[in-house]
């Protein structure tokens, strides 16, 4: 199954920024970490991940640079987190993990994941 | 690099409809870059070149998904796909200050679909004004149907209601299901009925709206053609895409 359009809206810039926290990366290369971990989760065109690094890198959240490859003739753009991207991923890394906290209260029940009832 | 890998950036370059040529030549290589690798490991893969290319293409994605989605925010955004965003939109979908589309949503919204604080259209939803064939109104509806605070209408709910059929607090037309006569009406709802403009003067207003209504639709026909000219001038086949 893959997840829709409308649940990944909004969150496909933080599985970005999550790529990148482990180190610089380039667009192909980001999109295939996407999606090997992704496990066909993802169904988004390839292409379509570089209008969101685009806004990403205007919003200082990432910061892009040219470099060269020794071994390849053509430079190649690499995608680094910046201090504010890393505390944006943070932030929005917390909001899923309350995220689905909350659907495993309200919905795990139905698919047989509820959590027991607290009891203080 | 290959014929259809060109081709293919032609077109996602036309799409995008960059200003600046450094910028185009960046966002290129780019997308040429992400597109050669593919290829590369497809064949090293084992896939032959040619259905690697093709491959690598189709998972790429749409060139108009792909193409307006490298496009800078503009002052006027006009899009013959997807959803055009500036503070004038316009497009099949469309977002801005004023939008016209088939669905727009806007602070001055027009079209099939429209949600503003003014909307015009076939069915439109508004904060304050709206004039459609259907309509729903926080504030005041003039519409074939219309369900507002204050509506006017062939069928017109609200709390006040004027119409051929009128239903509300205070209504008023050929057929009116009322809760309040005039005399025993509350004098917010009175003060709501004052804004109605006169009678005689509604055909006026009729036109006026019809005429602004006309101005906009043609705006944004004249946008479209517009768009669709400059993609054709690029790359007949995008038009038919």
């Amino acid at each position: 199954m893959a997840l829709s359009k409308s649940t990944l809206d909004g969150n496909v810039e933080t599985l970005l920024l999550a790529v990148l926290a482990e180190g610089p990366s380039y667009g192909y290369q980001i999109v295939r970490d996407l999606n090997d971990r992704a496990a066909g989760l993802l169904s988004m065109g390839e292409g379509t991940v570089y209008p969101v690094l685009h806004r990403l890198e205007d919003k200082q959240l990432i910061a892009g640079k040219w470099e060269h490859d020794g071994r390849r003739g053509r430079p190649r753009k690499y995608y680094r987190l910046t201090p504010k991207g890393r505390q944006q991923l943070r932030s929005g890394l917390s909001q899923w993990a309350g995220l689905v906290e909350v659907i495993q209260r309200f919905g795990g029940e139905a698919v047989g994941t509820a959590k027991p009832p607290r009891t203080n | 690099m290959s014929h259809a890998i060109e081709t293919y950036l032609d077109r996602v370059m036309a799409y995008a409809d960059l200003r600046e040529a450094d910028e185009v030549a960046t966002r290129r290589a780019e997308q040429a870059d992400h597109l050669n690798e593919k290829i590369e490991r497809l064949v090293a893969e084992g896939t032959p070149r040619e259905d690697a290319v093709f491959a690598a293409i189709d998972e790429h994605g749409p060139p108009s998904v792909v193409g307006y989605g490298l496009r800078r925010w503009r002052w006027v955004d006009i899009r013959s796909k997807g959803t055009a965003r500036g503070v004038i939109a316009i497009g099949p979908k469309a977002v801005g200050v004023i939008a016209c589309g088939g669905l727009s949503v806007g602070v001055i919204s027009f079209g099939g679909v429209s949600v503003g604080v003014f909307a015009m259209g076939g069915f439109a939803l508004s904060l304050l004004l709206c004039w459609a064939g259907i309509g729903l109104s926080v504030g005041a509806a003039y519409c074939g149907l219309a369900v507002a605070t204050l509506a006017i209408g062939g069928v017109a709910v609200g709390l006040v209601a004027l119409g051929g059929l009128g239903i509300g607090l205070l209504a008023n037309g050929g057929t009116a299901i009322s809760t309040y006569t005039p005399e025993t009406a509350p004098p917010v709802l009175l003060a709501i009925r004052d804004w109605v403009p006169q009678m005689s003067a509604l055909p006026a207003i009729n036109v006026g709206l019809v005429v602004v209504f006309g101005i906009m639709m043609a705006s944004m026909l004249y946008g479209e053609w517009r768009e669709t000219r400059r993609l054709r001038g690029i790359d007949p086949k995008l038009v038919a895409e």
